[in-house]
Parts: structure tokens; sequence; C-alpha cells
């Protein structure tokens, strides 16, 4: 009997483990962003800071998370394709090269929404369960 | 202003054109502020630099600094600013201190100074342009080679970064036209400029051996371009530039006024896969010159062609450390590469020059390491073993007594913020 529990213990720690490693990840923006959807090379552009305005002439605001939060991690190699650190030397050539800016990292998930909430042409992301009206998600095409 | 000694800025016409930056881009500043709470360009300020110390031991020869006994002269500081003034204005600046060895004292410079108009941005595209002091985008590495970094080793492959010759390729005051296009799994972009070199000292070392009573200048306009594909996990680029230096008030007879001809040539390829980075590049630079004195030692015209190439593997053995194996190979003629010509033909010159042939010619293997001890700081420690002076620089050895095989050791710190 206390054999099946210490099992069922474990189990739960490894599904649940399991469950917040994939935890859907969501990409949101502004409330009063008019794109509604963004194709997959988009995305990976406006990531690695090469897309810079909105279809609608908006300024495009980048917000990551650390390079070696779980979230960060999981979602650049899911959406971006290529490992953190490779994501960032991408930013340091345009950074120390004139050509262009870096994200602005926040330090937690309540700071992205705050951030993603109170900057006209933000983008960033989140886990589902995190997510609130304050801001809007946008569709991957 | 003095007290910074700012490089290049004694040049009248170039002061003024910077000036004129400058001025454009605190009008931009004052008038194109975006309407709301608080201007774009504060809202989108930032701030960034770094500060990188090497050590470097050889057991022959010198490079960066006296490196026989040990030598510290590998100091990087660099701080630079960018804002967008507006959705399609950009505007970046980089002061940059570098001492290396004897090549470089640490004088602070101006690295870049830009202003970035970009004229269509779409979800698939993007063309624009620079104007101001833009870095060459040449090869793989060039516009960020002096940041720790990005670049891969300590030592950037001399075979194409020939740290003799930074300053020929480094960076350019003029106008920069850019173009990007991403597709479905690929990005191909453009870039095209046109500016005048802001030469230094070190040129004349690497190409006449010597400081001459007068100086070269980039006489007429420079064009570099390259042309970068990539596709998934695989990067192409082709880079081309071309540079005219004269040299000017020569009184030694055995110079002249005479004009080189530059040209460079970089194919380079990445490929990675999992842990595993492949980069390998190849240059070419056809290098002719002309209307120099009759007893210039290479003659008064002619044709050499350097050139060399570097095969590189690095794997991520953990997330945060990266090992390195790299072979590269340069020469100073790529119709006398193991430099026996040349050493006949400077014995036979009207003046004997006593220079052996492993002056024109180095094979190198390269081992490192690269520890990412957090984000912002880093610690490299690199090996290599050396054939041939070809690398070294005029301004620290002399060519008669250089020694053929040596070895190098460096390790090297790094901060960025």
């Amino acid at each position: 009997m206390c054999l099946m529990k210490f099992i069922s213990v474990i189990m739960c720690l490894i599904f649940s483990g399991i469950a917040e490693a994939s935890s859907s990840i969501q990409i949101i923006t502004h409330s009063e962003n008019k794109q509604q959807t963004v194709s997959h090379q988009g995305l990976k552009a406006i990531f690695s800071m090469r897309w810079r305005t909105w279809e609608d002439g908006t300024p495009i605001h980048v917000f990551v998370l650390s390079d070696n939060n779980k979230l960060h991690v999981n979602f650049t190699k899911k959406y971006i394709g290529v490992f953190p650190h490779q994501l960032r030397k991408a930013w340091d050539r345009l950074v120390f090269s004139g050509t262009g800016q870096a994200p602005i990292q926040v330090g937690s998930l309540e700071e992205m929404l705050n951030k993603i909430h109170n900057t006209p042409g933000s983008i960033g992301y989140i886990t589902t369960e995190k997510i609130n009206e304050s801001v809007k998600t946008i569709v991957l095409e | 202003m003095k007290v910074l000694k700012l490089s290049y800025l004694n040049d009248s016409s170039l002061n003024d054109w910077l000036f004129t930056v400058l001025i454009t881009v605190l009008y931009l500043l004052v008038n194109i502020s975006y309407a709301a709470d608080q201007p774009m360009w504060k809202k989108t300020l930032q701030y960034h630099g770094f500060v990188t110390q090497g050590l470097i031991k050889t057991d022959d020869n010198h490079f960066f600094g006296h490196s026989e006994t040990g030598s510290a002269a590998l100091t990087e500081l660099g701080v630079n600013v960018s804002s967008r003034a507006s959705k399609d204005i950009m505007f970046s600046a980089q002061l940059l201190a570098r001492r290396a060895g004897e090549m470089y004292d640490g004088s602070i410079e101006l690295d870049y100074a830009l202003i970035d108009y970009t004229v269509s941005s779409t979800a698939s595209s993007q063309y624009g342009m620079r104007l101001g002091r833009f870095k060459n985008p040449l090869g793989l590495y060039n516009d960020t080679r002096d940041v720790a970094f990005t670049r891969p080793s300590v030592f950037m492959p001399q075979a194409i970064y020939f740290d003799n010759l930074r300053n020929a390729f480094l960076s350019n005051d003029g106008l920069l036209l850019y173009s990007d296009l991403w597709g479905e799994n690929s990005n191909i972009s453009f870039q095209l400029g046109i500016g005048k070199t802001p030469v230094d000292l070190n040129l004349e070392y690497a190409l006449l051996g010597e400081d001459t009573a007068g100086t070269i200048k980039d006489e007429d306009m420079t064009i570099i371009s390259r042309l970068l594909y990539e596709r998934g996990s695989l990067k192409l680029a082709l880079s081309y530039a071309n540079t005219s230096l004269k040299m000017h008030d020569t009184n030694q007879i055995f110079v002249g006024d005479g004009v080189f001809e530059v040209d460079i040539w970089i194919v380079s390829l990445q490929y990675y896969h999992k842990d595993w980075t492949i980069t390998a590049e190849w240059a070419q630079q056809p290098l002719t010159w002309n209307s120099f004195s009759a007893f210039f030692p290479a003659g008064s015209t002619g044709e050499y062609e350097p050139g060399g190439y570097f095969l590189q593997t690095s794997y991520q053995l953990h997330e945060n450390i990266e090992l390195l194996l790299r072979y590269e190979e340069g020469y100073a003629d790529k119709n006398d590469k193991d430099g026996i010509i040349r050493e006949t033909k400077l014995a036979a010159a009207p003046f004997f020059i006593t220079s052996p042939a492993h002056n024109y010619y180095t094979n190198d293997w390269v081992i490192g390491a690269r520890w990412d001890v957090s984000s912002q700081f880093m610690l490299r420690a690199e090996y290599h073993s050396v054939e041939g002076a070809y690398f070294l620089s005029r301004r620290e050895n002399d060519v008669a007594t250089v020694i053929k095989d040596w070895n190098l050791f460096s390790i090297l710190a790094s901060y960025r913020f």
C-alpha cells in the first residue's frame, strides 16, 4: 500500500513536471494591436530583432525572459528554432554593430503581463495559465 | 575633446561631416518624438557595453605585445547607445578603446555613429539605409570582431580577419543600403555600402613594412557588399570590398607617392546541427600597386594576391561550455605560398633586405574552450601551434629574426552589459 502510494506520488511528480515543461505557450501582444496573426517566419524575424514595425506602422517592442528561464528556453527552441545562447549572439551582433537593438528583458511572468499591457506595439509570451484579459493573444499562421 | 583623443577627427572635412550628422540626430530627437506620454526616443533608449582583458604568452615572436615574457596588451572597452526616434528612424553610436600590442594604444575611437532609416518594413521584408560611420559587413564576423562575445575565439582567424589590415576593412564613413527578405524557412539579405575608409598607421606597416614619412589616405570611394543566404541551419555568404589607398607627401626616395588598390573577396559557410557548428571561410585579396619610386624594394608597380582560409568546428559540451578546433592557413601571395620567391626578390633589391620566406605564410592549429560563467561574464582559453610569421605585425617584430615555428597560449575574460 505504502509502495503504491510512493509510486503514485512519483508518477504524479513526473507527470506534473512534463505538464509544466510542455504547458502551452501563448504569444501575447498589446490589447489594441491591430495585428491578429503572424506567420512563423514573421515571429522568428520579430524575436531575432529584424522586423521592427507592425503592418499598420506601429513600432514593435519585444519583451523576453532571461536566457536561462525555462519558459524562454522552451519558447526559443519551439518557435524560433535555436538555443537561447544562439539568439543572444544574434542580438549581440546587432547591438554591437549599431544595426539593431536588444529586446527588453523582464524578471517575471507578472512583469511580462504588465509590460505587454502597458506598451502599445508590444509582443511577448506567457504560459496559458497565467494569461488574462489585459493582453491579447496573437495567432500563429 | 583633447582628453578623449578621438582618432580621425583631425581631418577637417570629416569633422564637419560628423558634426552635421550629430546635429541631425539632435534635431530628430527634439522634433520627431512619438506622440505619447513618454517620447519614443526615451522609451527605446538603450546602453550596452563590454570590457575584455586577455593575457598572451608565446615561446617565440611577439603577438599583441611582448608575449615572449607574457603580455596583457589585449584590452577592449566599448560603450554604445541606440534609440529609435520614430517608427522608421534609429540612431546608434559606439566608442571603442582598444589596446592591441604595438598596434593600438587604447585611445578612444569613434567605432560607429549612424542614422538608420527604414524605407519599408513588412512581415516578409525590410529595406533601408544607414548614413554615417558604419561597420563593414564582411564575412561572418567583421562588424563585431572587437567584441569577445561574438567572435569565435580569443583572436580572430587571421587568415581572413588579418589584424594588421583590420583598419583597412573595419568601417566606412558613407552610406549603406540594406535589404532583408525572409520566406518560409529561408532568409536573404544584401548590403551595399560606399564611403571613405578611416586609415591608421598600421596600414603603413602592413603594406610598406615601416612607418614612412608620408601618410596613407583613402583616395577614391570604398565599396563594400555582402550577400547572405540562410536556409534552416545553413548560412552562406559572399562578400566583396574594394579600396584604393594613396601615399601622400612621401619624401623618402624608396617609397614615392604610390597607390595601392586592394580588393577583398570572402566566401563564408556555416552549418549547425544540434551541438555542432561547422564554419569555413575563404578569402582572396588581390593587391596591386603603381606609381611608386624606382627604388621601392617591391618594384614601382606590381601585384600580389594574399589570401587564406580557415576550417572551424565548435561543440557545445554543456549549455555553458563550448569547445573549439580550427585550422587556418594564410599567405602573402597565392603564387608564392611558401614565400621563397619573395625572399629571393627582397634579397636582390637595391638595398639588400633580409626577410626569410616564413614571413610570407602561416599555418595555425587552434584548440580552445569558452565558458559562459553567466550571460554577462565569459572566460576563454586557447592554444595555437603556428608555423610561419605572416600573421605577425611588423610593428612588433623584426622580419630578419622572427622564428618560423612558435606556440601561443592565451586566456581572456570578458564582461558585457
